[in-house]
């Protein structure tokens, strides 16, 4: 599903941010991408995520060489992709039904329809009876879920988050790997950067390790809290 | 309704919710937008109510060709037939007055009458008054007197209209210095309207990166800003509006006679054509205008109107499709979860959390 092949990238400071990084992930896998902050662990997911082009080297993304993707074909790509940053970037005027709905805005979805659609993900993610408040409402953790919320309402077939637990207490953070896991268990291939090691030994079915730019595949591992190897 | 309604009517909603956020900002816009047009709007009414009273004042042009003193009454009648019939069609009326009416007439005035009476004889010549007609008259004028002081016994000829000349003159520079006035106000317009959009883009700067990332195409973006400019530059009609000068140009006021003024396009040429404005100077604008029928100075095609969009390629579908297929098997998913936050055993199949809105897409 998603492919790198000698994929260099810098951001014009002479220093390769990623350098030489070749791997694949399969659809479906449950995979952690772990390394020191400044590793190139944001960088990575950007590339995945069509937000930014590598510099040299090929990203495949079910196929699709998001380097050569034309701009205008880049939303689209997106579109089927969630993304969760570390800080959520929820719209602050906006309830938290809304902030949901904004993706299905996005690509037209008629607003009764959208409502069930958002409606569902706020309930997926444990929201339920708190999505007339607004962002600033809520805790960390339920701002994380919203994230997700939104994240999932389109239904994307890839899920990246970028330390999604990063300003979240040990039970919060493991509740939100537990969402991204039940995911991952329907089919969605779910990628989770992070330097918490507890949750790569509890949860992780395979680490990338980054480290000064370069990747190293940890290759399949079986988690300590009953997860499956994907195949 | 379309997707790309759906859209448009979020951009439209989204633009008034801004507007409305910052009431006393959009208003303050506004009224330095409207303000900035009816100057050379107020300049061109002025402009354009002296013109007919310069017309009015170059329909009767006069010229006097003054004899010699030495010359005959029939000398000076044959100056007057030359004139006649070498220029009929530039003049509209002649007449001639000999230079004993005219020393009589002066003499009439008794401020001149003991001046008069110590003369030895009459020192005033024989005169023949031209008015002309036709249009060009001030450039006109000139060439005639050139042409008809070297005819014989005439000593030399005056033109009446040199000052009217000036006039023309000034009015020319009045219309260069308006259309330059003009240009410059359309420029802080723009600018104006340039500046609201851009302060609205930086403040929502947050919303533009999220809705991109989640797959907000670039037109999607750009459509409440656009709707936000044309909002605020919409108002530029607003002194032409039946109430403004606009119509107090192209109205009839009684007092304008000039045959320029009657015409048919004399009546209300408002934009808005509802035939009930009423201009400044206190006449009203009857009669539908000609452009009635058309919206309030919107033209048919705005050029600032975001690109029509269509139904999506089908590379762009395939694209936006193609990674969605795991969801399209999610009815697996939220069962288990569900099962499990109920303390039960899930169920392998059949269910989703999803399961209301699968059968919306």
């Amino acid at each position: 599903m998603i492919e790198f092949q000698q994929v260099y990238k810098s951001y014009g400071r002479g220093i390769d941010t990623l350098a030489d990084v070749t791997f694949g992930i399969a659809q479906g896998e449950f995979v952690f991408v772990s390394g020191p902050s400044g590793a190139g662990k944001s960088t990575l997911l950007k590339l995945i995520a069509g937000l930014d082009v590598p510099n040299r080297g090929t990203v495949l993304v079910n196929g699709k060489n998001v380097g050569k993707l034309p701009g205008r074909f880049r939303p689209y790509l997106r579109r089927a992709i969630g993304t969760i940053l570390q800080d959520v970037h929820l719209l602050s005027d906006r309830s938290a039904f809304e902030n949901v709905m904004l993706p299905l805005t996005v690509t037209g979805h008629s607003r009764s329809a959208a409502a069930k659609r958002a409606h569902a993900a706020i309930e997926r993610v444990g929201l339920s009876g708190k999505d007339g408040l607004r962002p600033q409402e809520l805790s960390g953790g339920d701002q994380q879920r919203l994230a997700i919320a939104r994240a999932i309402v389109n239904r994307p077939g890839l899920l990246i988050a970028d330390e999604p637990t990063a300003n979240l207490d040990r039970e919060s953070a493991r509740r939100i790997v537990e969402v991204f896991r039940d995911f991952n268990r329907v089919g969605v291939t779910t990628i989770l950067a992070t330097h918490d090691e507890s949750l790569i030994t509890d949860y992780a079915t395979r680490v990338l390790l980054v480290k000064e730019g370069r990747v190293t595949d940890g290759g399949k591992r079986t988690p300590r809290l009953g997860g499956e190897v994907q195949a | 309704m379309s997707p790309l309604i759906r859209q448009h009517r979020y951009a439209l909603g989204v633009t008034l919710r801004r507007l409305l956020s910052q009431p006393f900002s959009s208003i303050a816009n506004i009224l330095v937008i409207t303000l900035a047009l009816a100057i050379p709007l107020l300049g061109a009414a002025a402009l354009m109510s002296l013109r007919p009273v310069a017309s009015h004042l170059t329909a009767d042009p006069e010229m006097t060709v003054f004899m010699q003193v030495s010359a005959t009454p029939a000398e000076t009648g044959a100056v007057a037939d030359r004139i006649r019939r070498d220029h009929a069609s530039e003049i509209q009326a002649l007449r001639v007055i000999s230079r004993d009416r005219a020393l009589s007439e002066l003499k009439a005035n008794p401020a001149y009458a003991q001046a008069l009476a110590v003369l030895p004889d009459n020192p005033l010549p024989d005169a023949i008054v031209v008015t002309l007609e036709g249009e060009d008259l001030a450039q006109r004028s000139a060439k005639l007197a050139a042409l008809w002081k070297t005819w014989a016994k005439v000593d030399m000829v005056q033109v009446d209209s040199a000052w009217v000349q000036r006039l023309e003159a000034i009015l020319r520079f009045a219309r260069a210095s308006l259309l330059f006035l003009a240009l410059v106000v359309a420029v802080a317009v723009l600018a104006a309207v340039f500046n609201t959009v851009r302060m609205q883009a930086l403040s929502q700067r947050e919303e533009i990166g999220v809705a991109r990332r989640v797959g907000a195409t670039e037109s999607f973006v750009r459509r409440p800003f656009l709707y936000l400019g044309r909002s605020v530059a919409a108002w530029r009609h607003w002194p032409r509006s039946g109430w403004w000068p606009w119509c107090w140009i192209r109205s009839t006021p009684r007092w304008r006679t000039s045959p320029a003024a009657t015409g048919p396009s004399s009546r209300c040429a408002c934009r808005s054509g509802n035939g009930w404005g009423r201009s400044w100077s206190g006449w009203p604008c009857w009669g539908r205008c000609p452009r009635a029928g058309r919206s309030p100075g919107i033209p048919a095609s705005d050029p600032h109107a975001p690109p029509p969009r269509g139904v999506p390629s089908p590379e762009r579908q395939r694209l936006s499709s193609s990674l969605q297929s795991p969801f399209s098997a999610s009815r697996r998913l939220s069962q288990s979860t569900r099962a499990r936050t109920r303390g039960r055993a899930p169920r392998v199949r059949g269910s989703s959390a999803f399961k209301a809105s699968s059968g919306s897409r």
